[in-house]
């Protein structure tokens, strides 16, 4: 790696750019460290001295309308791509002009008209997200490259390794650009791997590696033109390492002593943005009055930007629920429900088991909307998926829009969401909803968070196909459980479980469509038993529960495969005199509050069961509520039932017991009656 | 002429507050951005905390005293 001379010097203007870029950053960056050391913002910053000249010849190499990703050390990377300055400073001040409308903070900064899609604080969970954004320009044709910077500790995670495979076998327009400070976070390159040689990692995935002077903006910005031309081209992806040296400690005002206090000393010394200041003046490509004025210039700039900031308003309270869904009224607790009991429509219909009808439903998705693909592991022919949900879609639609992907979980939800980012609406399969755990990440802090996070500049609304396989034999502890509370108790994710073939394509439908990120169960237990499915296209809404039998002493709350257990319960209860009522909430988030509190004060009693584990169990929050909602009205606490607390027993006699079934739902409901007591007296 | 309020900085993930150990300049003298202003002790280590504009100083925090996160401890006016 050796520096290049002045003679390598691009023409006056590019060296003017790149200096003004430079001097940018590094106004911003001194705006917020005086701040910072006046009180008058308060949080944790992560300067990016050193890293200066990376974002400069990024901004030169991109055009405006390509992508870019960047992380929590980032603010040089913002201001590069063109974020304006008032935005940036009000966003750190947690004032209504940021970025986010002061929901995100300076670790979530967004700003999609200047092609920033998403600043993540989570370390390497960008990559697997630029694939998705990449994904969506080739799907559609578009020329535009993705950009995703990350830290050299980002090399060490996993989502690293899946995003740089998956982005390598689909040859997506993808330039990852690791700045390699020297640090993650507290702790040394050398001391966190063997192999500090992150560009060569590229050879891993048969992928262009290259590494570049990261203190030379003329340098980047040549490395990154080649691998952006590269990409537009079709060559697919390219793995910068920009080597560098961070010019302070991990955190603003946090200690350096675990730095190489020599190395830092050189660094200092030789800090890019003097260094292409000195560079410019002995070539004689600009004078130092020229350079003066951009500096002044760049000081003004944030000056006016954090006055800007300082007298913005602050945020009402009316705010905390906006975007959390493209709705406010889907928050559950702030939504009035729904009066009308929707069914599917009447007509023409035909008999399918479950699996035929998402199959059905995903053909019908794909062949009336460009915009949907389908992403997952075997889901191509001919396996067609394990359980052949996908069977023949590949065959009719091709691999281009029906793609198999690596069993790599986080690429695989990254993509999807990248791509919903763009516009598209993807369906990804989780193959089994035990698997969300090794994905959680990407569903949890960056789908259901990215509307919120961004002020409602971004959102992600991509659709997850997942199976539970409950009781169904043979699985075992880690493919049965039901894990549908993970994501009940995380805000921005929508929630839908249906029990019918009809009612499935229905909800499918509508969580395609939707506008935010929806996690759809399928349970395995359903999978080969057939119903009425009706012709068309038509649509279920979210959060609106059915009354799938009628009766008046007690209600049975409860969703996907529980639904016929609870049907069945509801028959044998009937022959002792009990008119059980069963409701099926189709979906737990939004949840049809109006309409079980409408059965419960009918009934005046309540069961709820589910497949997932009782104890802090959906049910839970469900007798909260109706109890909160129904005091005086309940003739008997709410009972419930759910999988026992233990991991999901394989002995086929055990598993049937530590599930709830219609013999088990029959007798909580007995007792139920038995322990009754007149309306509002539950002493 | 424009003032600049100085509050104790949070400089830690986990710093509540901090101890004001010594002004490096004195009440009422000018200072100019980016000097050492003081000397701030959080969880026993001793960090300057530099002056963020130019201006004249005036402080009200005192010396050896534990002050919380954005606690007020002076001012800096623009000359």
């Amino acid at each position: 790696m050796t520096k290049r001379s002045g003679t390598d010097l691009p023409t006056r203007k590019i060296c003017l750019d790149l200096y003004r870029t430079m001097a940018r950053i590094a106004a911003a960056d001194d705006a917020i460290k005086r701040g910072l050391s006046a009180g008058d913002i308060q949080f944790q910053y992560y300067p990016c001295g050193g890293q200066e000249a990376i974002a400069a010849g990024l901004s030169a190499a991109l055009s405006e309308k390509d992508y870019l990703l960047t992380t929590y050390r980032g603010i040089h990377d913002i201001v590069a791509k063109g974020t304006p300055m008032r935005e940036i400073m009000a966003e750190l001040y947690g004032r209504v002009s940021g970025t986010s409308k002061g929901k995100g903070g300076p670790m979530h900064l967004s700003d999609p008209a200047a092609g920033l899609m998403m600043t993540t604080g989570i370390v390497g969970a960008g990559l697997p997200v630029a694939n998705g954004l990449a994904l969506a320009a080739v799907l559609r044709g578009e020329d535009r490259v993705t950009a995703v910077c990350f830290g050299d500790g980002a090399s060490s995670i996993g989502a690293f390794h899946e995003a740089l495979n998956l982005a390598a076998l689909w040859s997506l327009p993808v330039i990852f650009i690791c700045q390699n400070n020297q640090y993650a976070e507290y702790t040394a390159l050398r001391d966190y791997t063997r192999n500090v040689d992150i560009a060569g990692r590229s050879a891993a995935y048969a992928m262009r590696g290259e590494r570049v002077d990261g203190t030379d903006p003329v340098a980047v910005m040549q490395a990154l033109t080649s691998a952006a031309t590269l990409a537009r081209g079709g060559a697919g992806p390219t793995l910068v390492e920009a080597a560098c040296h961070r010019l302070q400690g991990h955190a603003f005002g946090g200690e350096q002593t675990h730095m190489d206090q020599e190395a830092l000393a050189t660094a200092i010394e030789n800090a890019p943005l003097p260094a292409f200041r000195q560079r410019l003046l002995d070539a004689g490509v600009v004078d130092e009055q020229a350079l003066s004025a951009i500096d002044e210039h760049a000081r003004a700039e944030t000056d006016d930007a954090i006055s800007f900031a300082r007298s913005d308003k602050h945020l009402d309270r009316e705010e905390l629920f906006i975007d959390v869904f493209a709705d406010p009224a889907q928050v559950p607790g702030e939504r009035a429900g729904t009066s009308e009991n929707v069914k599917e429509p009447a007509g023409e219909t035909r008999n399918m088991t479950f699996g035929a009808a998402i199959n059905h439903t995903l053909d019908l998705a794909l062949g009336q909307d460009d915009s949907v693909f389908l992403l997952g592991e075997d889901i191509h022919d001919p396996a067609g998926g394990v359980v052949k949900a996908t069977a023949g879609l590949s065959s009719r639609y091709g691999l281009d829009r029906v793609r198999p992907t690596p069993i790599a979980e986080q690429a695989i939800v990254g993509a999807a969401l990248g791509a919903s980012m763009a516009g598209m609406k993807p369906v990804a399969e989780i193959m089994i909803n035990d698997f969300l755990a090794v994905c959680m990440d990407q569903v949890a802090n960056h789908a259901a968070k990215l509307r919120y996070m961004s002020g409602g500049r971004t959102c992600a609304p991509l659709t997850i196909r997942t199976v539970t396989a409950g009781n169904v034999g043979s699985f075992g502890a880690q493919h049965s459980q039901s894990l549908e509370t993970w994501l009940t108790h995380t805000p921005g994710l929508k929630v839908v479980y249906p029990s019918t073939p009809a009612e499935a394509k229905g909800l499918l439908l509508s969580c395609i469509d939707d506008d935010d990120p929806c996690v759809f169960f399928e349970s395995m237990r359903l999978y080969f038993s057939s119903g009425p499915v009706p012709e068309g296209n038509y649509r279920i809404p979210l959060g609106v529960a059915d009354v799938k039998r009628s009766g008046a002493d007690l209600t049975i709350l409860c969703y996907g495969w529980m639904v016929p257990e609870a049907l069945a319960a509801a028959v044998a209860l009937a022959d002792e005199g009990v008119s059980a009522e069963v409701l099926d909430l189709r979906t737990l988030v939004p949840l049809d509050l109006e309409a079980i509190l409408a059965s419960v004060a009918k009934t005046g009693r309540a069961v709820i069961a589910h497949s997932a584990v009782e104890f802090c169990g959906f049910g839970a929050e469900l007798a909260s509520l109706i109890h909160l909602n129904l005091h005086n009205e309940l003739k008997a606490p709410v009972a419930r039932t759910g999988a026992a607390y233990a991991p999901t027993p394989f002995a086929r006699e055990l598993e049937a017991y530590y599930f709830p079934d219609a013999n088990k739902i029959k007798s909580v409901a007995a007792e139920l009656i038995a322990a009754s007591h007149p309306a509002g007296d539950l002493s | 002429m424009t003032s600049i309020t100085l509050r104790i900085p949070q400089l830690a993930v986990s710093m509540q507050n901090g101890v004001l150990l010594e002004w490096y300049a004195d009440n009422g003298s000018e200072v100019i951005e980016g000097q050492p202003l003081y000397s701030l002790e959080i969880e026993k280590t001793a960090v300057d905390v530099e002056a963020p504009a130019n201006g004249t100083l005036t402080r009200t925090g005192e010396e050896g005293e534990t002050y919380a996160i954005g606690a007020v401890i002076g001012e800096i006016t623009a000359s």
